[in-house]
C-alpha cells in the first residue's frame, strides 16, 4: 500500500495549485516550496475574493490558505464560501496556515473544518510531509470523496463500509464521513449508532457532536442537552455546540435561553451570517425588537459582495421595523426607517418586482401608523401593480397577504391564501410560509400535522402532563403562530399546569400571548366559546397572582 | 481575569502583555527561522568549515522557539485557558514530519535519524502540543548524542507509546533522580533548565482516557539515553 517517492512526485506533477496569503513574501516562499516538490500549475491569490474568483474558473486540488489575511476575509470564511458556493471537491486538499495553534481559531460548523492544520513556522520538509500524507489520504479515499461530490451519498456510504472492514489507519475517517452522509440522508438512527460506537471508544468532539445532531433529530432532547452542556463546559470551540445547544431550547420553547446562547456564539465570533440570521428570528419570536433590529442590520452589512447579498435581507429588516411598529408608542416615527432601508436597497436592485414588494411592505408599515387613509391608497395601487406584475414571487405575495390583513381586508387575506396554497401545492417551503401565515392549516401537511399534534396533545392532556403539552404546543406554533387551534390548546395546557402547579409570570406572559393570537374570533367562530371560557380562566389566574405579589 | 475594578484602572495586566508579546517573538523568530534554512542551504556548499557554527545557529534558534512555545503553553495552562485538542493522528506520519522539521539540525550535526513505527498506528493526542514535546527532545538529542538517534512509536495495553533514544553519554543522574522521585512533576524552580521536560510533562499528563493519565519517562542503557512518552 505504501506509495514510494516517485509515485508521489507523479501525483504532485498532475496537481493544480493555490496558494492565499496576503504577504508577497509568504506566496513567493510557499510557491518555491510546492514547485520543488514537483507541481507544475501554482497560482496564487492576496485575497479572498480574487480566491474565490480563480476557483470558479478552475477546480484546484490544493490549496493553501493563510488564516489571517488582513482585513479581508480569513481564511475560514474563505473555505465556507467555497464549499456553499461547491466550489471545492471533497476529493481536493484545503490547508490552513495559521500563526497560533488550532485551538485559537473559533469556527463555526465542523463540515466547514479544513483537511489540516499547519502551523507557521514551517519548513519546505514539513509541508511536504504533510501534503504527502494528505495526498495519499485523498487517494486512498478518492472514490468516497467523488461519490459525495457526485452527490451519491448511499454509494459513499457503501464504500465506507467497504473501506472501514480493511480496519487500516483510515477506519476513523471513514466513520466520521459515513456518520456526516447518514445523516444528510435522514438515517438519523443509524447515524447515532456510529457516533456513538466511536464515543463509547474516544471522546472525540466531532462525534460527540455528531451523536448530540442525531439526538436532536431523534427528538431525545433531554439526552442532547446533557451531551452538548458537557461540550460547552469542556471549553470547545466549535460553535455549532452553541447553535445545537440553542435548537434544543428552543424546541424545548425556551426561546429566551435560545437567544441568549446564540448571543454569546456571536459575541465569540461576530461574522457568521447564518447564526445573525438564527438570531433575528428567534428573538422576533422573543419580540426582542432591539437585537432582531441590530442582527437584520448586520446581516445586511455582512452579505455585502458574498452569497447571501439579496433584496430579502433588506425586505426583513423592513418586515421586523414594522412588526416593532405594532408595540410601539410612537409608531409613526419608524416610517422614516423603514423608507431608508427601502432607499438603500432601491438604489442596488433596480427592477419592478422589488419596488413593488418593497411598496407591499411599505403599505403595511403606514397601516401600523394608524394612518388608514393613505393605506388604503397605498393598497390600492399595489394591487393594481400585482394585476400586471410578471410572475411576481411567493414571497411578494405573502407580503401582500400581511398588508391585507394589516389594512383590514382579511377575506382577501384569507382567499388570497387559498389562491397560494392551490399554485404552491407541491412546494414545501412556501406550503410551511402559507401555513405559517394562516389561522388554519391550509397545505395537506400542515393538515395532516395538525390532526397528528390534536392526537399528541390529547394523549399527553388524558396523563396530566401539562408541561410537555406545552412544550408541544409551542413547538408547533413556531411553524404555525396563527394557528387558532394551537393557540386555543397552548392556553388550556397553561391554564392546567398553573392551576396544578402554581402561576408564574413567564407562564402567564406565554398564554397573553396565544390570547392575543386569538383576539380577532368573533361570535359565529366555532372557536369562540372556548376561546371566551379559557380567557376567563387566564384573567382570573392573573388577578389572583398579582394580588399575591403584592402582598 | 475581570479589570473592572476601579482600583486597577490603568495598570496592565501584566500575564496578558507576556502572553501576547510571546506571540509577536514567536512569529518573529518564525521568520528567523525559514530565512536562516535559505542561507544554510545556499551557502554551507562553498564553505563547508561553517558547518559548526551554522549548526549551533539553527539549534539555538529552534531552542528559544521551543521555550518561547512552553512560555506560552505554561501561561496557558496557569491561566486554564490550555485545552488539549484531540484527534486521530497517523503516528507515522507524525513522527516523521517532527523529524523533517529539524532536518536541518541533523544534516549539519552529521546525525542519523530513524523512525521505526508501523504505518497503520494511529494514536489519540494534541498534536501541536505533543509536536512541541517531541522536538524539544530532539533538538536537545541533536545536542548531546554521538551519531544517531531512533524513534520508536508502538502501542502496548491501548496506551501509545513513542520513545527517543540516542547514543550519547545518556541523561545525567539527577535528572533521572528528579523524574522517578517528585512523583507528580519536576521541581523546576531549582535553578536547572528542565523547563521543557516540566512542560512534557504537564502536556502527558492533560491527556486522559479511561481514567488513565499521560505520562513520561526517562531511562538510561549502555547505549545512551532514552526518553519515553506514554499516552493512553
Amino acid at each position: 500500500m505504501a506509495i514510494t517517492k516517485l509515485e508521489l512526485l507523479k501525483f504532485y506533477k498532475s496537481k493544480t495549485v493555490l496558494i492565499i496569503d496576503d504577504y508577497p513574501d509568504m506566496r513567493g516562499s510557499i510557491r518555491r516550496m510546492v514547485e520543488n516538490f514537483g507541481v507544475r500549475q501554482v497560482d496564487t491569490a492576496s485575497n479572498g475574493e480574487e480566491a474565490i474568483k480563480k476557483c470558479a474558473d478552475l477546480a484546484y486540488d490544493i490549496i493553501l490558505a493563510d488564516y489571517n489575511l488582513g482585513d479581508n476575509k480569513n481564511g475560514q470564511q474563505i473555505l465556507e464560501e467555497l464549499r456553499f458556493k461547491n466550489l471545492l471537491k471533497n476529493t481536493s486538499v484545503y490547508m490552513m496556515i495559521t500563526a497560533e495553534t488550532t485551538k485559537d481559531m473559533v469556527f463555526g460548523a465542523l463540515e466547514y473544518q479544513p483537511d489540516d492544520y499547519l502551523t507557521k513556522p514551517f519548513t519546505q520538509a514539513v509541508l511536504e510531509k504533510r501534503l504527502d500524507r494528505l495526498i495519499v489520504e485523498k487517494e486512498a479515499l478518492y472514490e468516497i470523496n467523488n461519490a459525495i461530490d457526485a452527490n451519491n451519498l448511499d454509494k459513499a456510504i457503501a464504500l465506507c463500509q467497504q473501506r472501514i472492514n480493511f480496519h487500516d489507519k483510515y477506519e476513523h475517517r471513514c466513520y466520521r464521513i459515513m456518520g456526516s452522509c447518514l445523516f444528510k440522508k435522514q438515517k438519523y438512527g443509524k447515524a447515532k449508532q456510529i457516533y456513538q460506537h466511536i464515543v463509547s471508544e474516544r471522546d472525540l468532539e466531532w462525534a460527540n457532536i455528531g451523536l448530540g445532531k442525531s439526538m436532536i433529530a431523534l427528538d431525545e432532547l433531554d439526552d442532547a442537552e446533557v451531551l452538548f452542556g458537557k461540550l460547552i463546559d469542556s471549553g470547545s470551540l466549535c460553535l455549532e455546540v452553541y447553535d445545537c445547544m440553542a435548537d434544543i431550547s428552543n424546541r424545548k420553547g425556551d426561546a429566551e435561553s435560545a437567544q441568549k446562547l446564540l448571543e454569546h456564539a456571536i459575541e465569540l465570533s461576530p461574522n457568521a451570517i447564518l447564526r445573525q440570521q438564527a438570531l433575528a428570528e428567534i428573538s422576533e419570536d422573543n419580540h426582542n425588537w432591539e437585537q432582531a433590529e441590530k442582527s437584520r442590520r448586520k446581516i445586511i452589512k455582512l452579505g455585502n459582495n458574498s452569497v447571501y447579498e439579496s433584496p430579502e435581507l433588506h425586505f426583513n429588516l423592513a418586515r421586523t421595523i414594522t412588526a416593532e411598529m405594532e408595540y410601539n408608542e410612537a409608531p409613526e416615527k419608524r416610517i422614516k426607517d423603514v423608507d431608508e432601508v427601502f432607499r438603500k436597497m432601491k438604489r442596488k436592485y433596480k427592477d419592478e418586482n422589488t419596488a413593488l414588494q418593497a411598496d407591499i411592505i411599505g403599505a403595511n408599515a403606514v397601516a401600523k401608523t394608524g394612518d388608514s387613509e393613505r393605506s388604503k391608497t397605498l393598497v390600492e395601487d399595489v394591487q393594481k401593480r400585482i394585476d400586471n406584475a410578471i410572475s411576481p414571487s411567493a414571497k411578494l405575495m405573502l407580503d401582500m397577504v400581511e398588508t391585507y390583513n394589516s389594512t383590514g381586508n382579511r377575506e382577501k387575506a384569507k382567499d388570497l391564501l387559498k389562491k397560494l396554497a392551490k399554485t404552491y401545492e407541491n412546494n414545501e417551503e412556501v406550503s410551511e410560509a402559507i401555513d405559517r401565515l394562516s389561522d388554519e392549516p391550509l397545505s395537506a401537511k400542515g393538515k395532516q400535522k395538525a390532526v397528528d399534534l390534536n392526537n399528541a396533545g390529547k394523549q399527553l392532556f388524558t396523563d396530566k402532563e401539562y408541561s410537555k403539552a406545552i412544550s408541544l404546543f409551542s413547538q408547533a406554533l413556531k411553524h404555525y403562530p396563527n394557528n387558532m387551534g394551537l393557540n386555543l390548546n397552548l392556553m388550556l395546557a397553561l391554564v392546567r399546569e398553573m392551576t396544578s402547579a402554581g402561576v408564574t409570570s413567564t407562564m402567564l406572559d406565554r398564554c397573553s400571548v396565544a390570547k392575543e393570537k386569538l383576539s380577532h374570533l368573533t361570535e359565529d367562530n366555532a372557536l369562540f366559546d372556548r376561546y371566551k371560557v379559557l380567557g376567563d380562566h387566564y384573567n382570573k389566574l392573573r388577578s389572583t397572582f398579582q394580588t399575591q405579589s403584592t402582598d | 481575569m475581570s479589570t473592572s475594578d476601579p482600583n486597577n484602572a490603568g495598570t496592565i495586566d501584566f500575564s496578558m502583555l507576556l502572553a501576547s508579546s510571546v506571540h509577536d517573538i514567536k512569529n518573529s523568530l518564525g521568520m528567523l527561522l525559514t530565512s536562516l534554512d535559505e542561507v544554510i542551504d545556499i551557502s554551507v556548499e562553498d564553505r563547508p568549515e561553517q558547518r559548526k557554527n551554522y549548526s549551533i545557529l539553527r539549534g539555538e534558534a529552534s531552542r528559544i522557539n521551543n521555550a518561547l512555545i512552553y512560555l506560552l503553553g505554561l501561561y496557558r495552562l496557569q491561566s486554564d485557558q490550555l485545552n488539549i485538542n484531540l484527534s486521530e493522528i497517523y503516528v507515522a506520519d507524525f513522527l516523521e514530519e517532527q523529524v523533517a522539521s529539524q532536518q536541518l539540525l541533523f544534516d549539519i550535526n552529521a546525525i542519523d535519524v530513524t523512525v521505526e513505527c508501523d504505518d497503520n498506528l494511529t494514536g489519540f493526542f494534541d498534536e501541536n502540543l505533543i509536536a512541541g514535546v517531541i522536538n524539544n527532545i530532539l533538538v536537545n538529542g541533536a545536542k548531546y548524542t554521538r551519531d544517531s538517534i531512533v524513534i520508536r512509536g508502538w502501542e502496548q495495553n491501548q496506551t501509545l507509546q513513542i520513545s527517543i533514544s540516542d547514543n550519547g553519554e545518556g541523561y545525567p543522574q539527577e535528572l533521572l533522580d528528579k523524574l522517578s522521585n517528585s512523583g507528580r512533576g519536576i521541581d523546576f524552580t531549582s535553578g536547572s533548565t528542565n523547563l521543557g521536560l516540566f512542560f512534557s510533562q504537564e502536556i502527558a499528563a492533560l491527556h486522559r482516557c479511561r481514567g488513565e493519565q499521560g505520562c513520561i519517562s526517562l531511562t538510561n542503557s549502555e547505549l545512551g539515553g532514552c526518553f519515553t512518552l506514554s499516552l493512553p
